[in-house]
């Protein structure tokens, strides 16, 4: 774990929240009457973004509560109805059942799952504390799993349920972490040929979710909400199967190179030393899958609306 | 085999006081200050009872100016489920009364 983690936290951060204003931005409009009508004080402002995260189904009660909000003068009355007004839409966001649900739900237990073990790893392994910029990285972490939660919040509700192919999303996210996990438990390891198994499979899987995501939403947006939903879900799944791996073996098989840098390094247990170096990876491969899945998916989404308009 | 859930104490009382006037239409706030209601709680159960059939909800034409406010009231079918609740509710009482003056006898 290190400084390049943050940073890469950083930039990954202000792409996602530059996403994530494109699409609030997107639905403004259907709700913009609502919004001017309710005044524009902190908790107008506050409720009307929170609206504005509601499924199309459910946007009329939104609106319901801002023109509410708009009858009542004093500011703390105000304050008062706007929170529980923004409870109401966290809890009745969609309506029950949705498949949308279930993603928001699953990368919430990603999410908490991947705090659960690396809160074992660090009770486990008190060695882990000492290192330096340590509480950067936890801090960063628990960012990179904030925004993931809230990407999925975001894509599932601001779009209608005919755009995001969410049926498509956990089995593909599922697919695109555990097949190039399987190839490499069957394949001989450290050959290159294995490597390229992984490699090709991977992107041909992520290529998949956004052609298949374009083809049953008839559009390039439903391919992108597609993969952009399943590159978090892959994300997930490949730092829990990583972290999980690397808790039941200790970090294991110390490689010649990972013997050798603990040598130079102030660490006094190899143990510890090789699961910090393997937490560090996980955390890294956090940033980098879903980059990677939503970049090939994009292409695949793409693809997908030209083979459908062919 | 299939089984009945219960509603919320709070769904009830939502319930209860629509069915207290049953043509009359309600304001979201206004229902939820005489009940003692967050609209945290109210609106969940508003949208729930709107999904069921239980409760029809409509855009108030306001006075020129004024922005027109969601309104409510029962169907049919919520106040049919509002009297079957307040007789269910009634039984219950008069069997833990009568409970208690067995006990005491």
């Amino acid at each position: 774990m290190g400084v390049e983690l943050s940073v890469a936290v950083g930039i990954a951060v202000v792409v996602g929240a530059y996403h994530l204003l494109r699409t609030l931005a997107g639905r403004q409009q259907s709700t913009g009457d609502a919004v001017s009508a309710s005044g524009h004080d902190a908790p107008a402002a506050l409720l009307a973004a929170a609206v504005r995260l509601l499924a199309a189904d459910r946007a009329e009660w939104g609106r319901a509560m801002l023109r509410e909000l708009e009858q009542l003068e004093s500011s703390r009355v105000r304050w008062r109805f706007t929170l529980g007004c923004v409870a109401a839409t966290v809890r009745v966001g969609r309506r029950r059942g949705d498949p949308g649900e279930l993603i928001v739900l699953a990368t919430a237990v990603g999410a908490m799952s991947s705090a659960g073990l690396v809160a074992f790893a660090f009770a486990s392994y008190p060695g882990l504390r000492q290192g330096t910029g340590t509480w950067l990285d936890l801090t960063a972490f628990a960012l990179v799993l904030t925004a993931y939660v809230l990407t999925s919040l975001v894509l599932v509700r601001a779009n209608t349920s005919r755009q995001v192919v969410t049926r498509l999303v956990l089995p593909g996210g599922v697919g695109i972490a555990a097949l190039p996990t399987l190839l490499a438990l069957t394949l001989p390891t450290a050959r290159w040929i294995t490597v390229l198994a992984m490699l090709l499979v991977f992107g041909a899987a992520s290529a998949a979710v956004g052609v298949a995501g374009a083809r049953r939403g008839r559009s390039a947006a439903a391919g992108r909400v597609a993969a952009l939903l399943a590159a978090v879900v892959a994300g997930f799944a490949v730092f829990l199967i990583w972290v999980t791996n690397t808790l039941l073996t200790a970090g294991r098989p110390y490689d010649p190179g990972l013997v050798r840098d603990f040598a130079s390094s102030s660490s006094h247990d190899l143990a510890t030393y090789a699961v910090n170096d393997n937490l560090g990876s996980a955390m890294m491969l956090l940033l980098v899958v879903p980059v990677l899945v939503s970049v090939i998916g994009y292409a695949g989404a793409a693809l997908g609306t030209r083979r459908t308009s062919s | 085999m299939t089984r009945t859930r219960m509603p919320s104490a709070q769904t009830v009382s939502v319930l209860a006081a629509l069915a207290a006037d049953p043509l009359q239409w309600r304001y979201g706030y206004e229902l939820g200050a005489e009940l003692n209601l967050k609209s945290g709680s109210l609106y969940p159960i508003l949208i729930r009872l709107a999904e069921r059939g239980l409760l029809v909800a409509e855009w108030e034409t306001g006075p020129a100016g004024k922005p027109a406010r969601h309104i409510y009231r029962l169907t049919e079918a919520g106040r049919d489920a509002a009297s079957a609740l307040a007789i269910e509710k009634a039984g219950r009482r008069a069997i833990a009364a009568r409970r208690v003056q067995l006990g005491g006898a």
